[in-house]
């Protein structure tokens, strides 16, 4: 059996960002990745990430390779290509690989990304073995990893950040996208995204639409599409599945998780299984890439901290979640230290806020009017001073006019 | 003749994607003079007179890699460029390639349309 004082999975943002800021404690440090460092940013070859890491925006493999830059300057991180099987309570991490392949570690941090939500998860009725029907991270890697297209003519399904990220590439790429269906009646992505994907390419979105069925023999050749307005169908030989991403703590199943399938973490995204830490898409849907990565870092600094001294300063319970909000994280923080919390709420309002009530039901904190979005996560810093030292606060959403 | 030209006024509906409010701006012009009314603040007026005049983007490619450990190299303009440019620009690169190896930050295209075209990522030559 090997030892490490920090053993991270995945080698995407969220855990190259850990290595990195575990590695500079000056411990030793594993970071396992199955596939090439880098994940999904590797197929994200847009601009726009990196800015919470180097201060600056660039695209994905820029940034991958920035960060593998900075990781090789570290004698004491040490990455391994293979991939993990299992990780065990007390922190002994089996690897795939001839021998010598467990690994004993002070401190686990799971980095492994989330997974695309399947196409039964949204209930539409596909006929069984049909070909033509992708996720978005296939889609996007058959494009930017492979250099080939999925088809002539693409339905994307949903219209998150994903979805418009597909849209651009396969209109950029020579497969024209007939349409963008989203279910909600609006897009759940900025107005930015929306301008420079669709609009720009002209690329047709319709909201308020459901996706009645697939047609096609041996590939998709159709898809069936009811809006409130009408019903009609699109004629194309792809169809890109891009209804989200969920989280994926199967390496760990017996920590706590919400309904949601999210584990329970403090503010240092450490689980209530002490030693073992989750961030980035593994813990929850974060986006793309400056949120996992500034998880990571987080992660990456308590875990250390926890490898070195057996402890991180108390914690507790400090919020809950009330009305119209879907789930809020994490749960538990360090007395004394501020959280940054991610919230995402049920239902979208034009115009509303977020208030925070500590156990008497005095508002402890309220965000400005605008408009919530229930496709995004909300992220916003609670000091210490708010989180107070006893009650635990409840955070709803309030709608104001 | 544009409409300019015969004088008439001429109206554009813009979105401001300049933050996250996303507010419905709206430039209006005669021969003189444009202006940009509906912004909250003054970031959006800015905005709107770049979109109205002239909007670009920053776009993304990959680009076809002959003889190399990879299909494709991921790719970039130098600079923002037109909107209009974007999709005669995509179709022109479908047509091209380009050999291996490539280093990072490479120019691929001094000019393609009068835009130059610099790599994101490298490639190394296919192993033989
Ligand atoms: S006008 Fe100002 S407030 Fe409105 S979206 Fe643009 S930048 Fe934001």
């Amino acid at each position: 059996m090997r030892t490490t004082d920090v053993f991270i999975i995945g080698g995407g943002p969220a855990g190259m960002a850990a290595a990195a800021s575990a590695g500079a404690s000056g411990l030793n440090v594993v970071l396992a990745e199955a596939a090439e460092l880098g994940g999904r940013m590797m197929t994200h070859i847009e601009g726009g990430v990196g800015e919470s890491m180097f201060g600056e925006t660039m695209t994905g493999p820029e940034f991958v390779s920035h960060c593998k830059k900075m990781l090789s300057g570290m004698r004491n991180v040490k990455i391994i290509h293979s991939s993990v099987i299992s990780v065990s309570r007390d922190r002994e991490i089996e690897t795939l690989g001839a021998s010598n392949n467990v690994f004993k570690a002070g401190a686990v941090i799971i980095a492994s990304g989330g997974k695309d939500r399947q196409f039964a998860a949204c209930g539409i009725r596909c006929p069984s073995g049909i070909e033509g029907i992708y996720s978005a991270s296939d889609a996007l890697a058959a494009h930017c990893l492979y250099g080939r297209r999925i088809g002539n003519r693409a339905v994307i399904i949903g219209a998150g950040s994903d979805a418009l990220t597909v849209a651009r590439r396969l209109a950029l790429e020579g497969t024209m996208v007939t349409g963008v269906i989203e279910r909600r009646p609006f897009l759940s992505t900025s107005a930015r995204m929306r301008q420079e994907c669709l609009d720009d390419l002209r690329i047709p979105v319709y909201v308020s639409a459901e996706v009645m069925g697939l047609k096609g023999d041996k590939r998709v050749r159709e898809v069936l599409v009811r809006t409130p307005q009408k019903e009609f169908s699109l004629r194309c030989d792809a169809v890109v599945c891009a209804v989200g991403r969920v989280p994926d703590a199967s390496l760990i199943p017996y920590v706590s998780c919400d309904d949601n399938g999210i584990a329970e973490v403090d503010s240092h995204y450490m689980t209530d299984t002490a030693g073992i830490f989750i961030v980035g898409g593994a813990l929850h849907s974060c986006g793309l890439c400056d949120c996992a990565a500034a998880e990571g870092g987080m992660a990456g600094y308590s875990a250390a901290e926890y490898a070195r001294h057996g402890v991180i300063s108390d914690r507790r319970e400090f919020i809950r979640k009330g009305n119209c909000i879907a789930y809020v994280l994490p749960v538990r923080a360090t007395a004394g230290r501020y959280a940054d919390v991610s919230i995402r709420v049920t239902e979208t309002m034009d115009s509303g806020t977020l208030v925070f009530r500590d156990g008497s039901g005095n508002i402890v904190k309220q965000t400005e009017p605008r408009m919530l979005n229930a496709g995004k996560e909300i992220r916003l810093r609670l000091s210490s001073e708010e989180i107070g030292e006893g009650e635990c606060l409840t955070v709803s959403a309030e709608k104001k006019q | 003749m544009s409409d300019c030209e015969r004088g008439e006024e001429t109206m554009k509906e813009i979105k401001c994607t300049a933050c996250e409010r996303g507010c419905t701006l709206r430039a209006d012009s005669d021969l003189y003079e444009i202006t940009i009314s509906g912004n909250k603040c003054p970031r959006g007026k800015e905005y709107a007179l770049g979109e109205y005049i002239n909007p670009t983007r920053e776009v993304t490619f990959n680009v076809r890699v002959r003889g190399g450990s990879s299909p494709v190299v991921s790719a970039k303009t130098a600079y923002p460029i037109a909107v209009t440019k974007i999709l005669p620009l995509s179709r022109l690169l479908l047509k091209l390639s380009v050999d291996a190896p490539v280093a990072e930050g490479q120019t691929l295209f001094a000019s393609l349309l009068g835009e130059r075209i610099v790599s994101t990522s490298a490639v190394e030559k296919e192993a033989l």
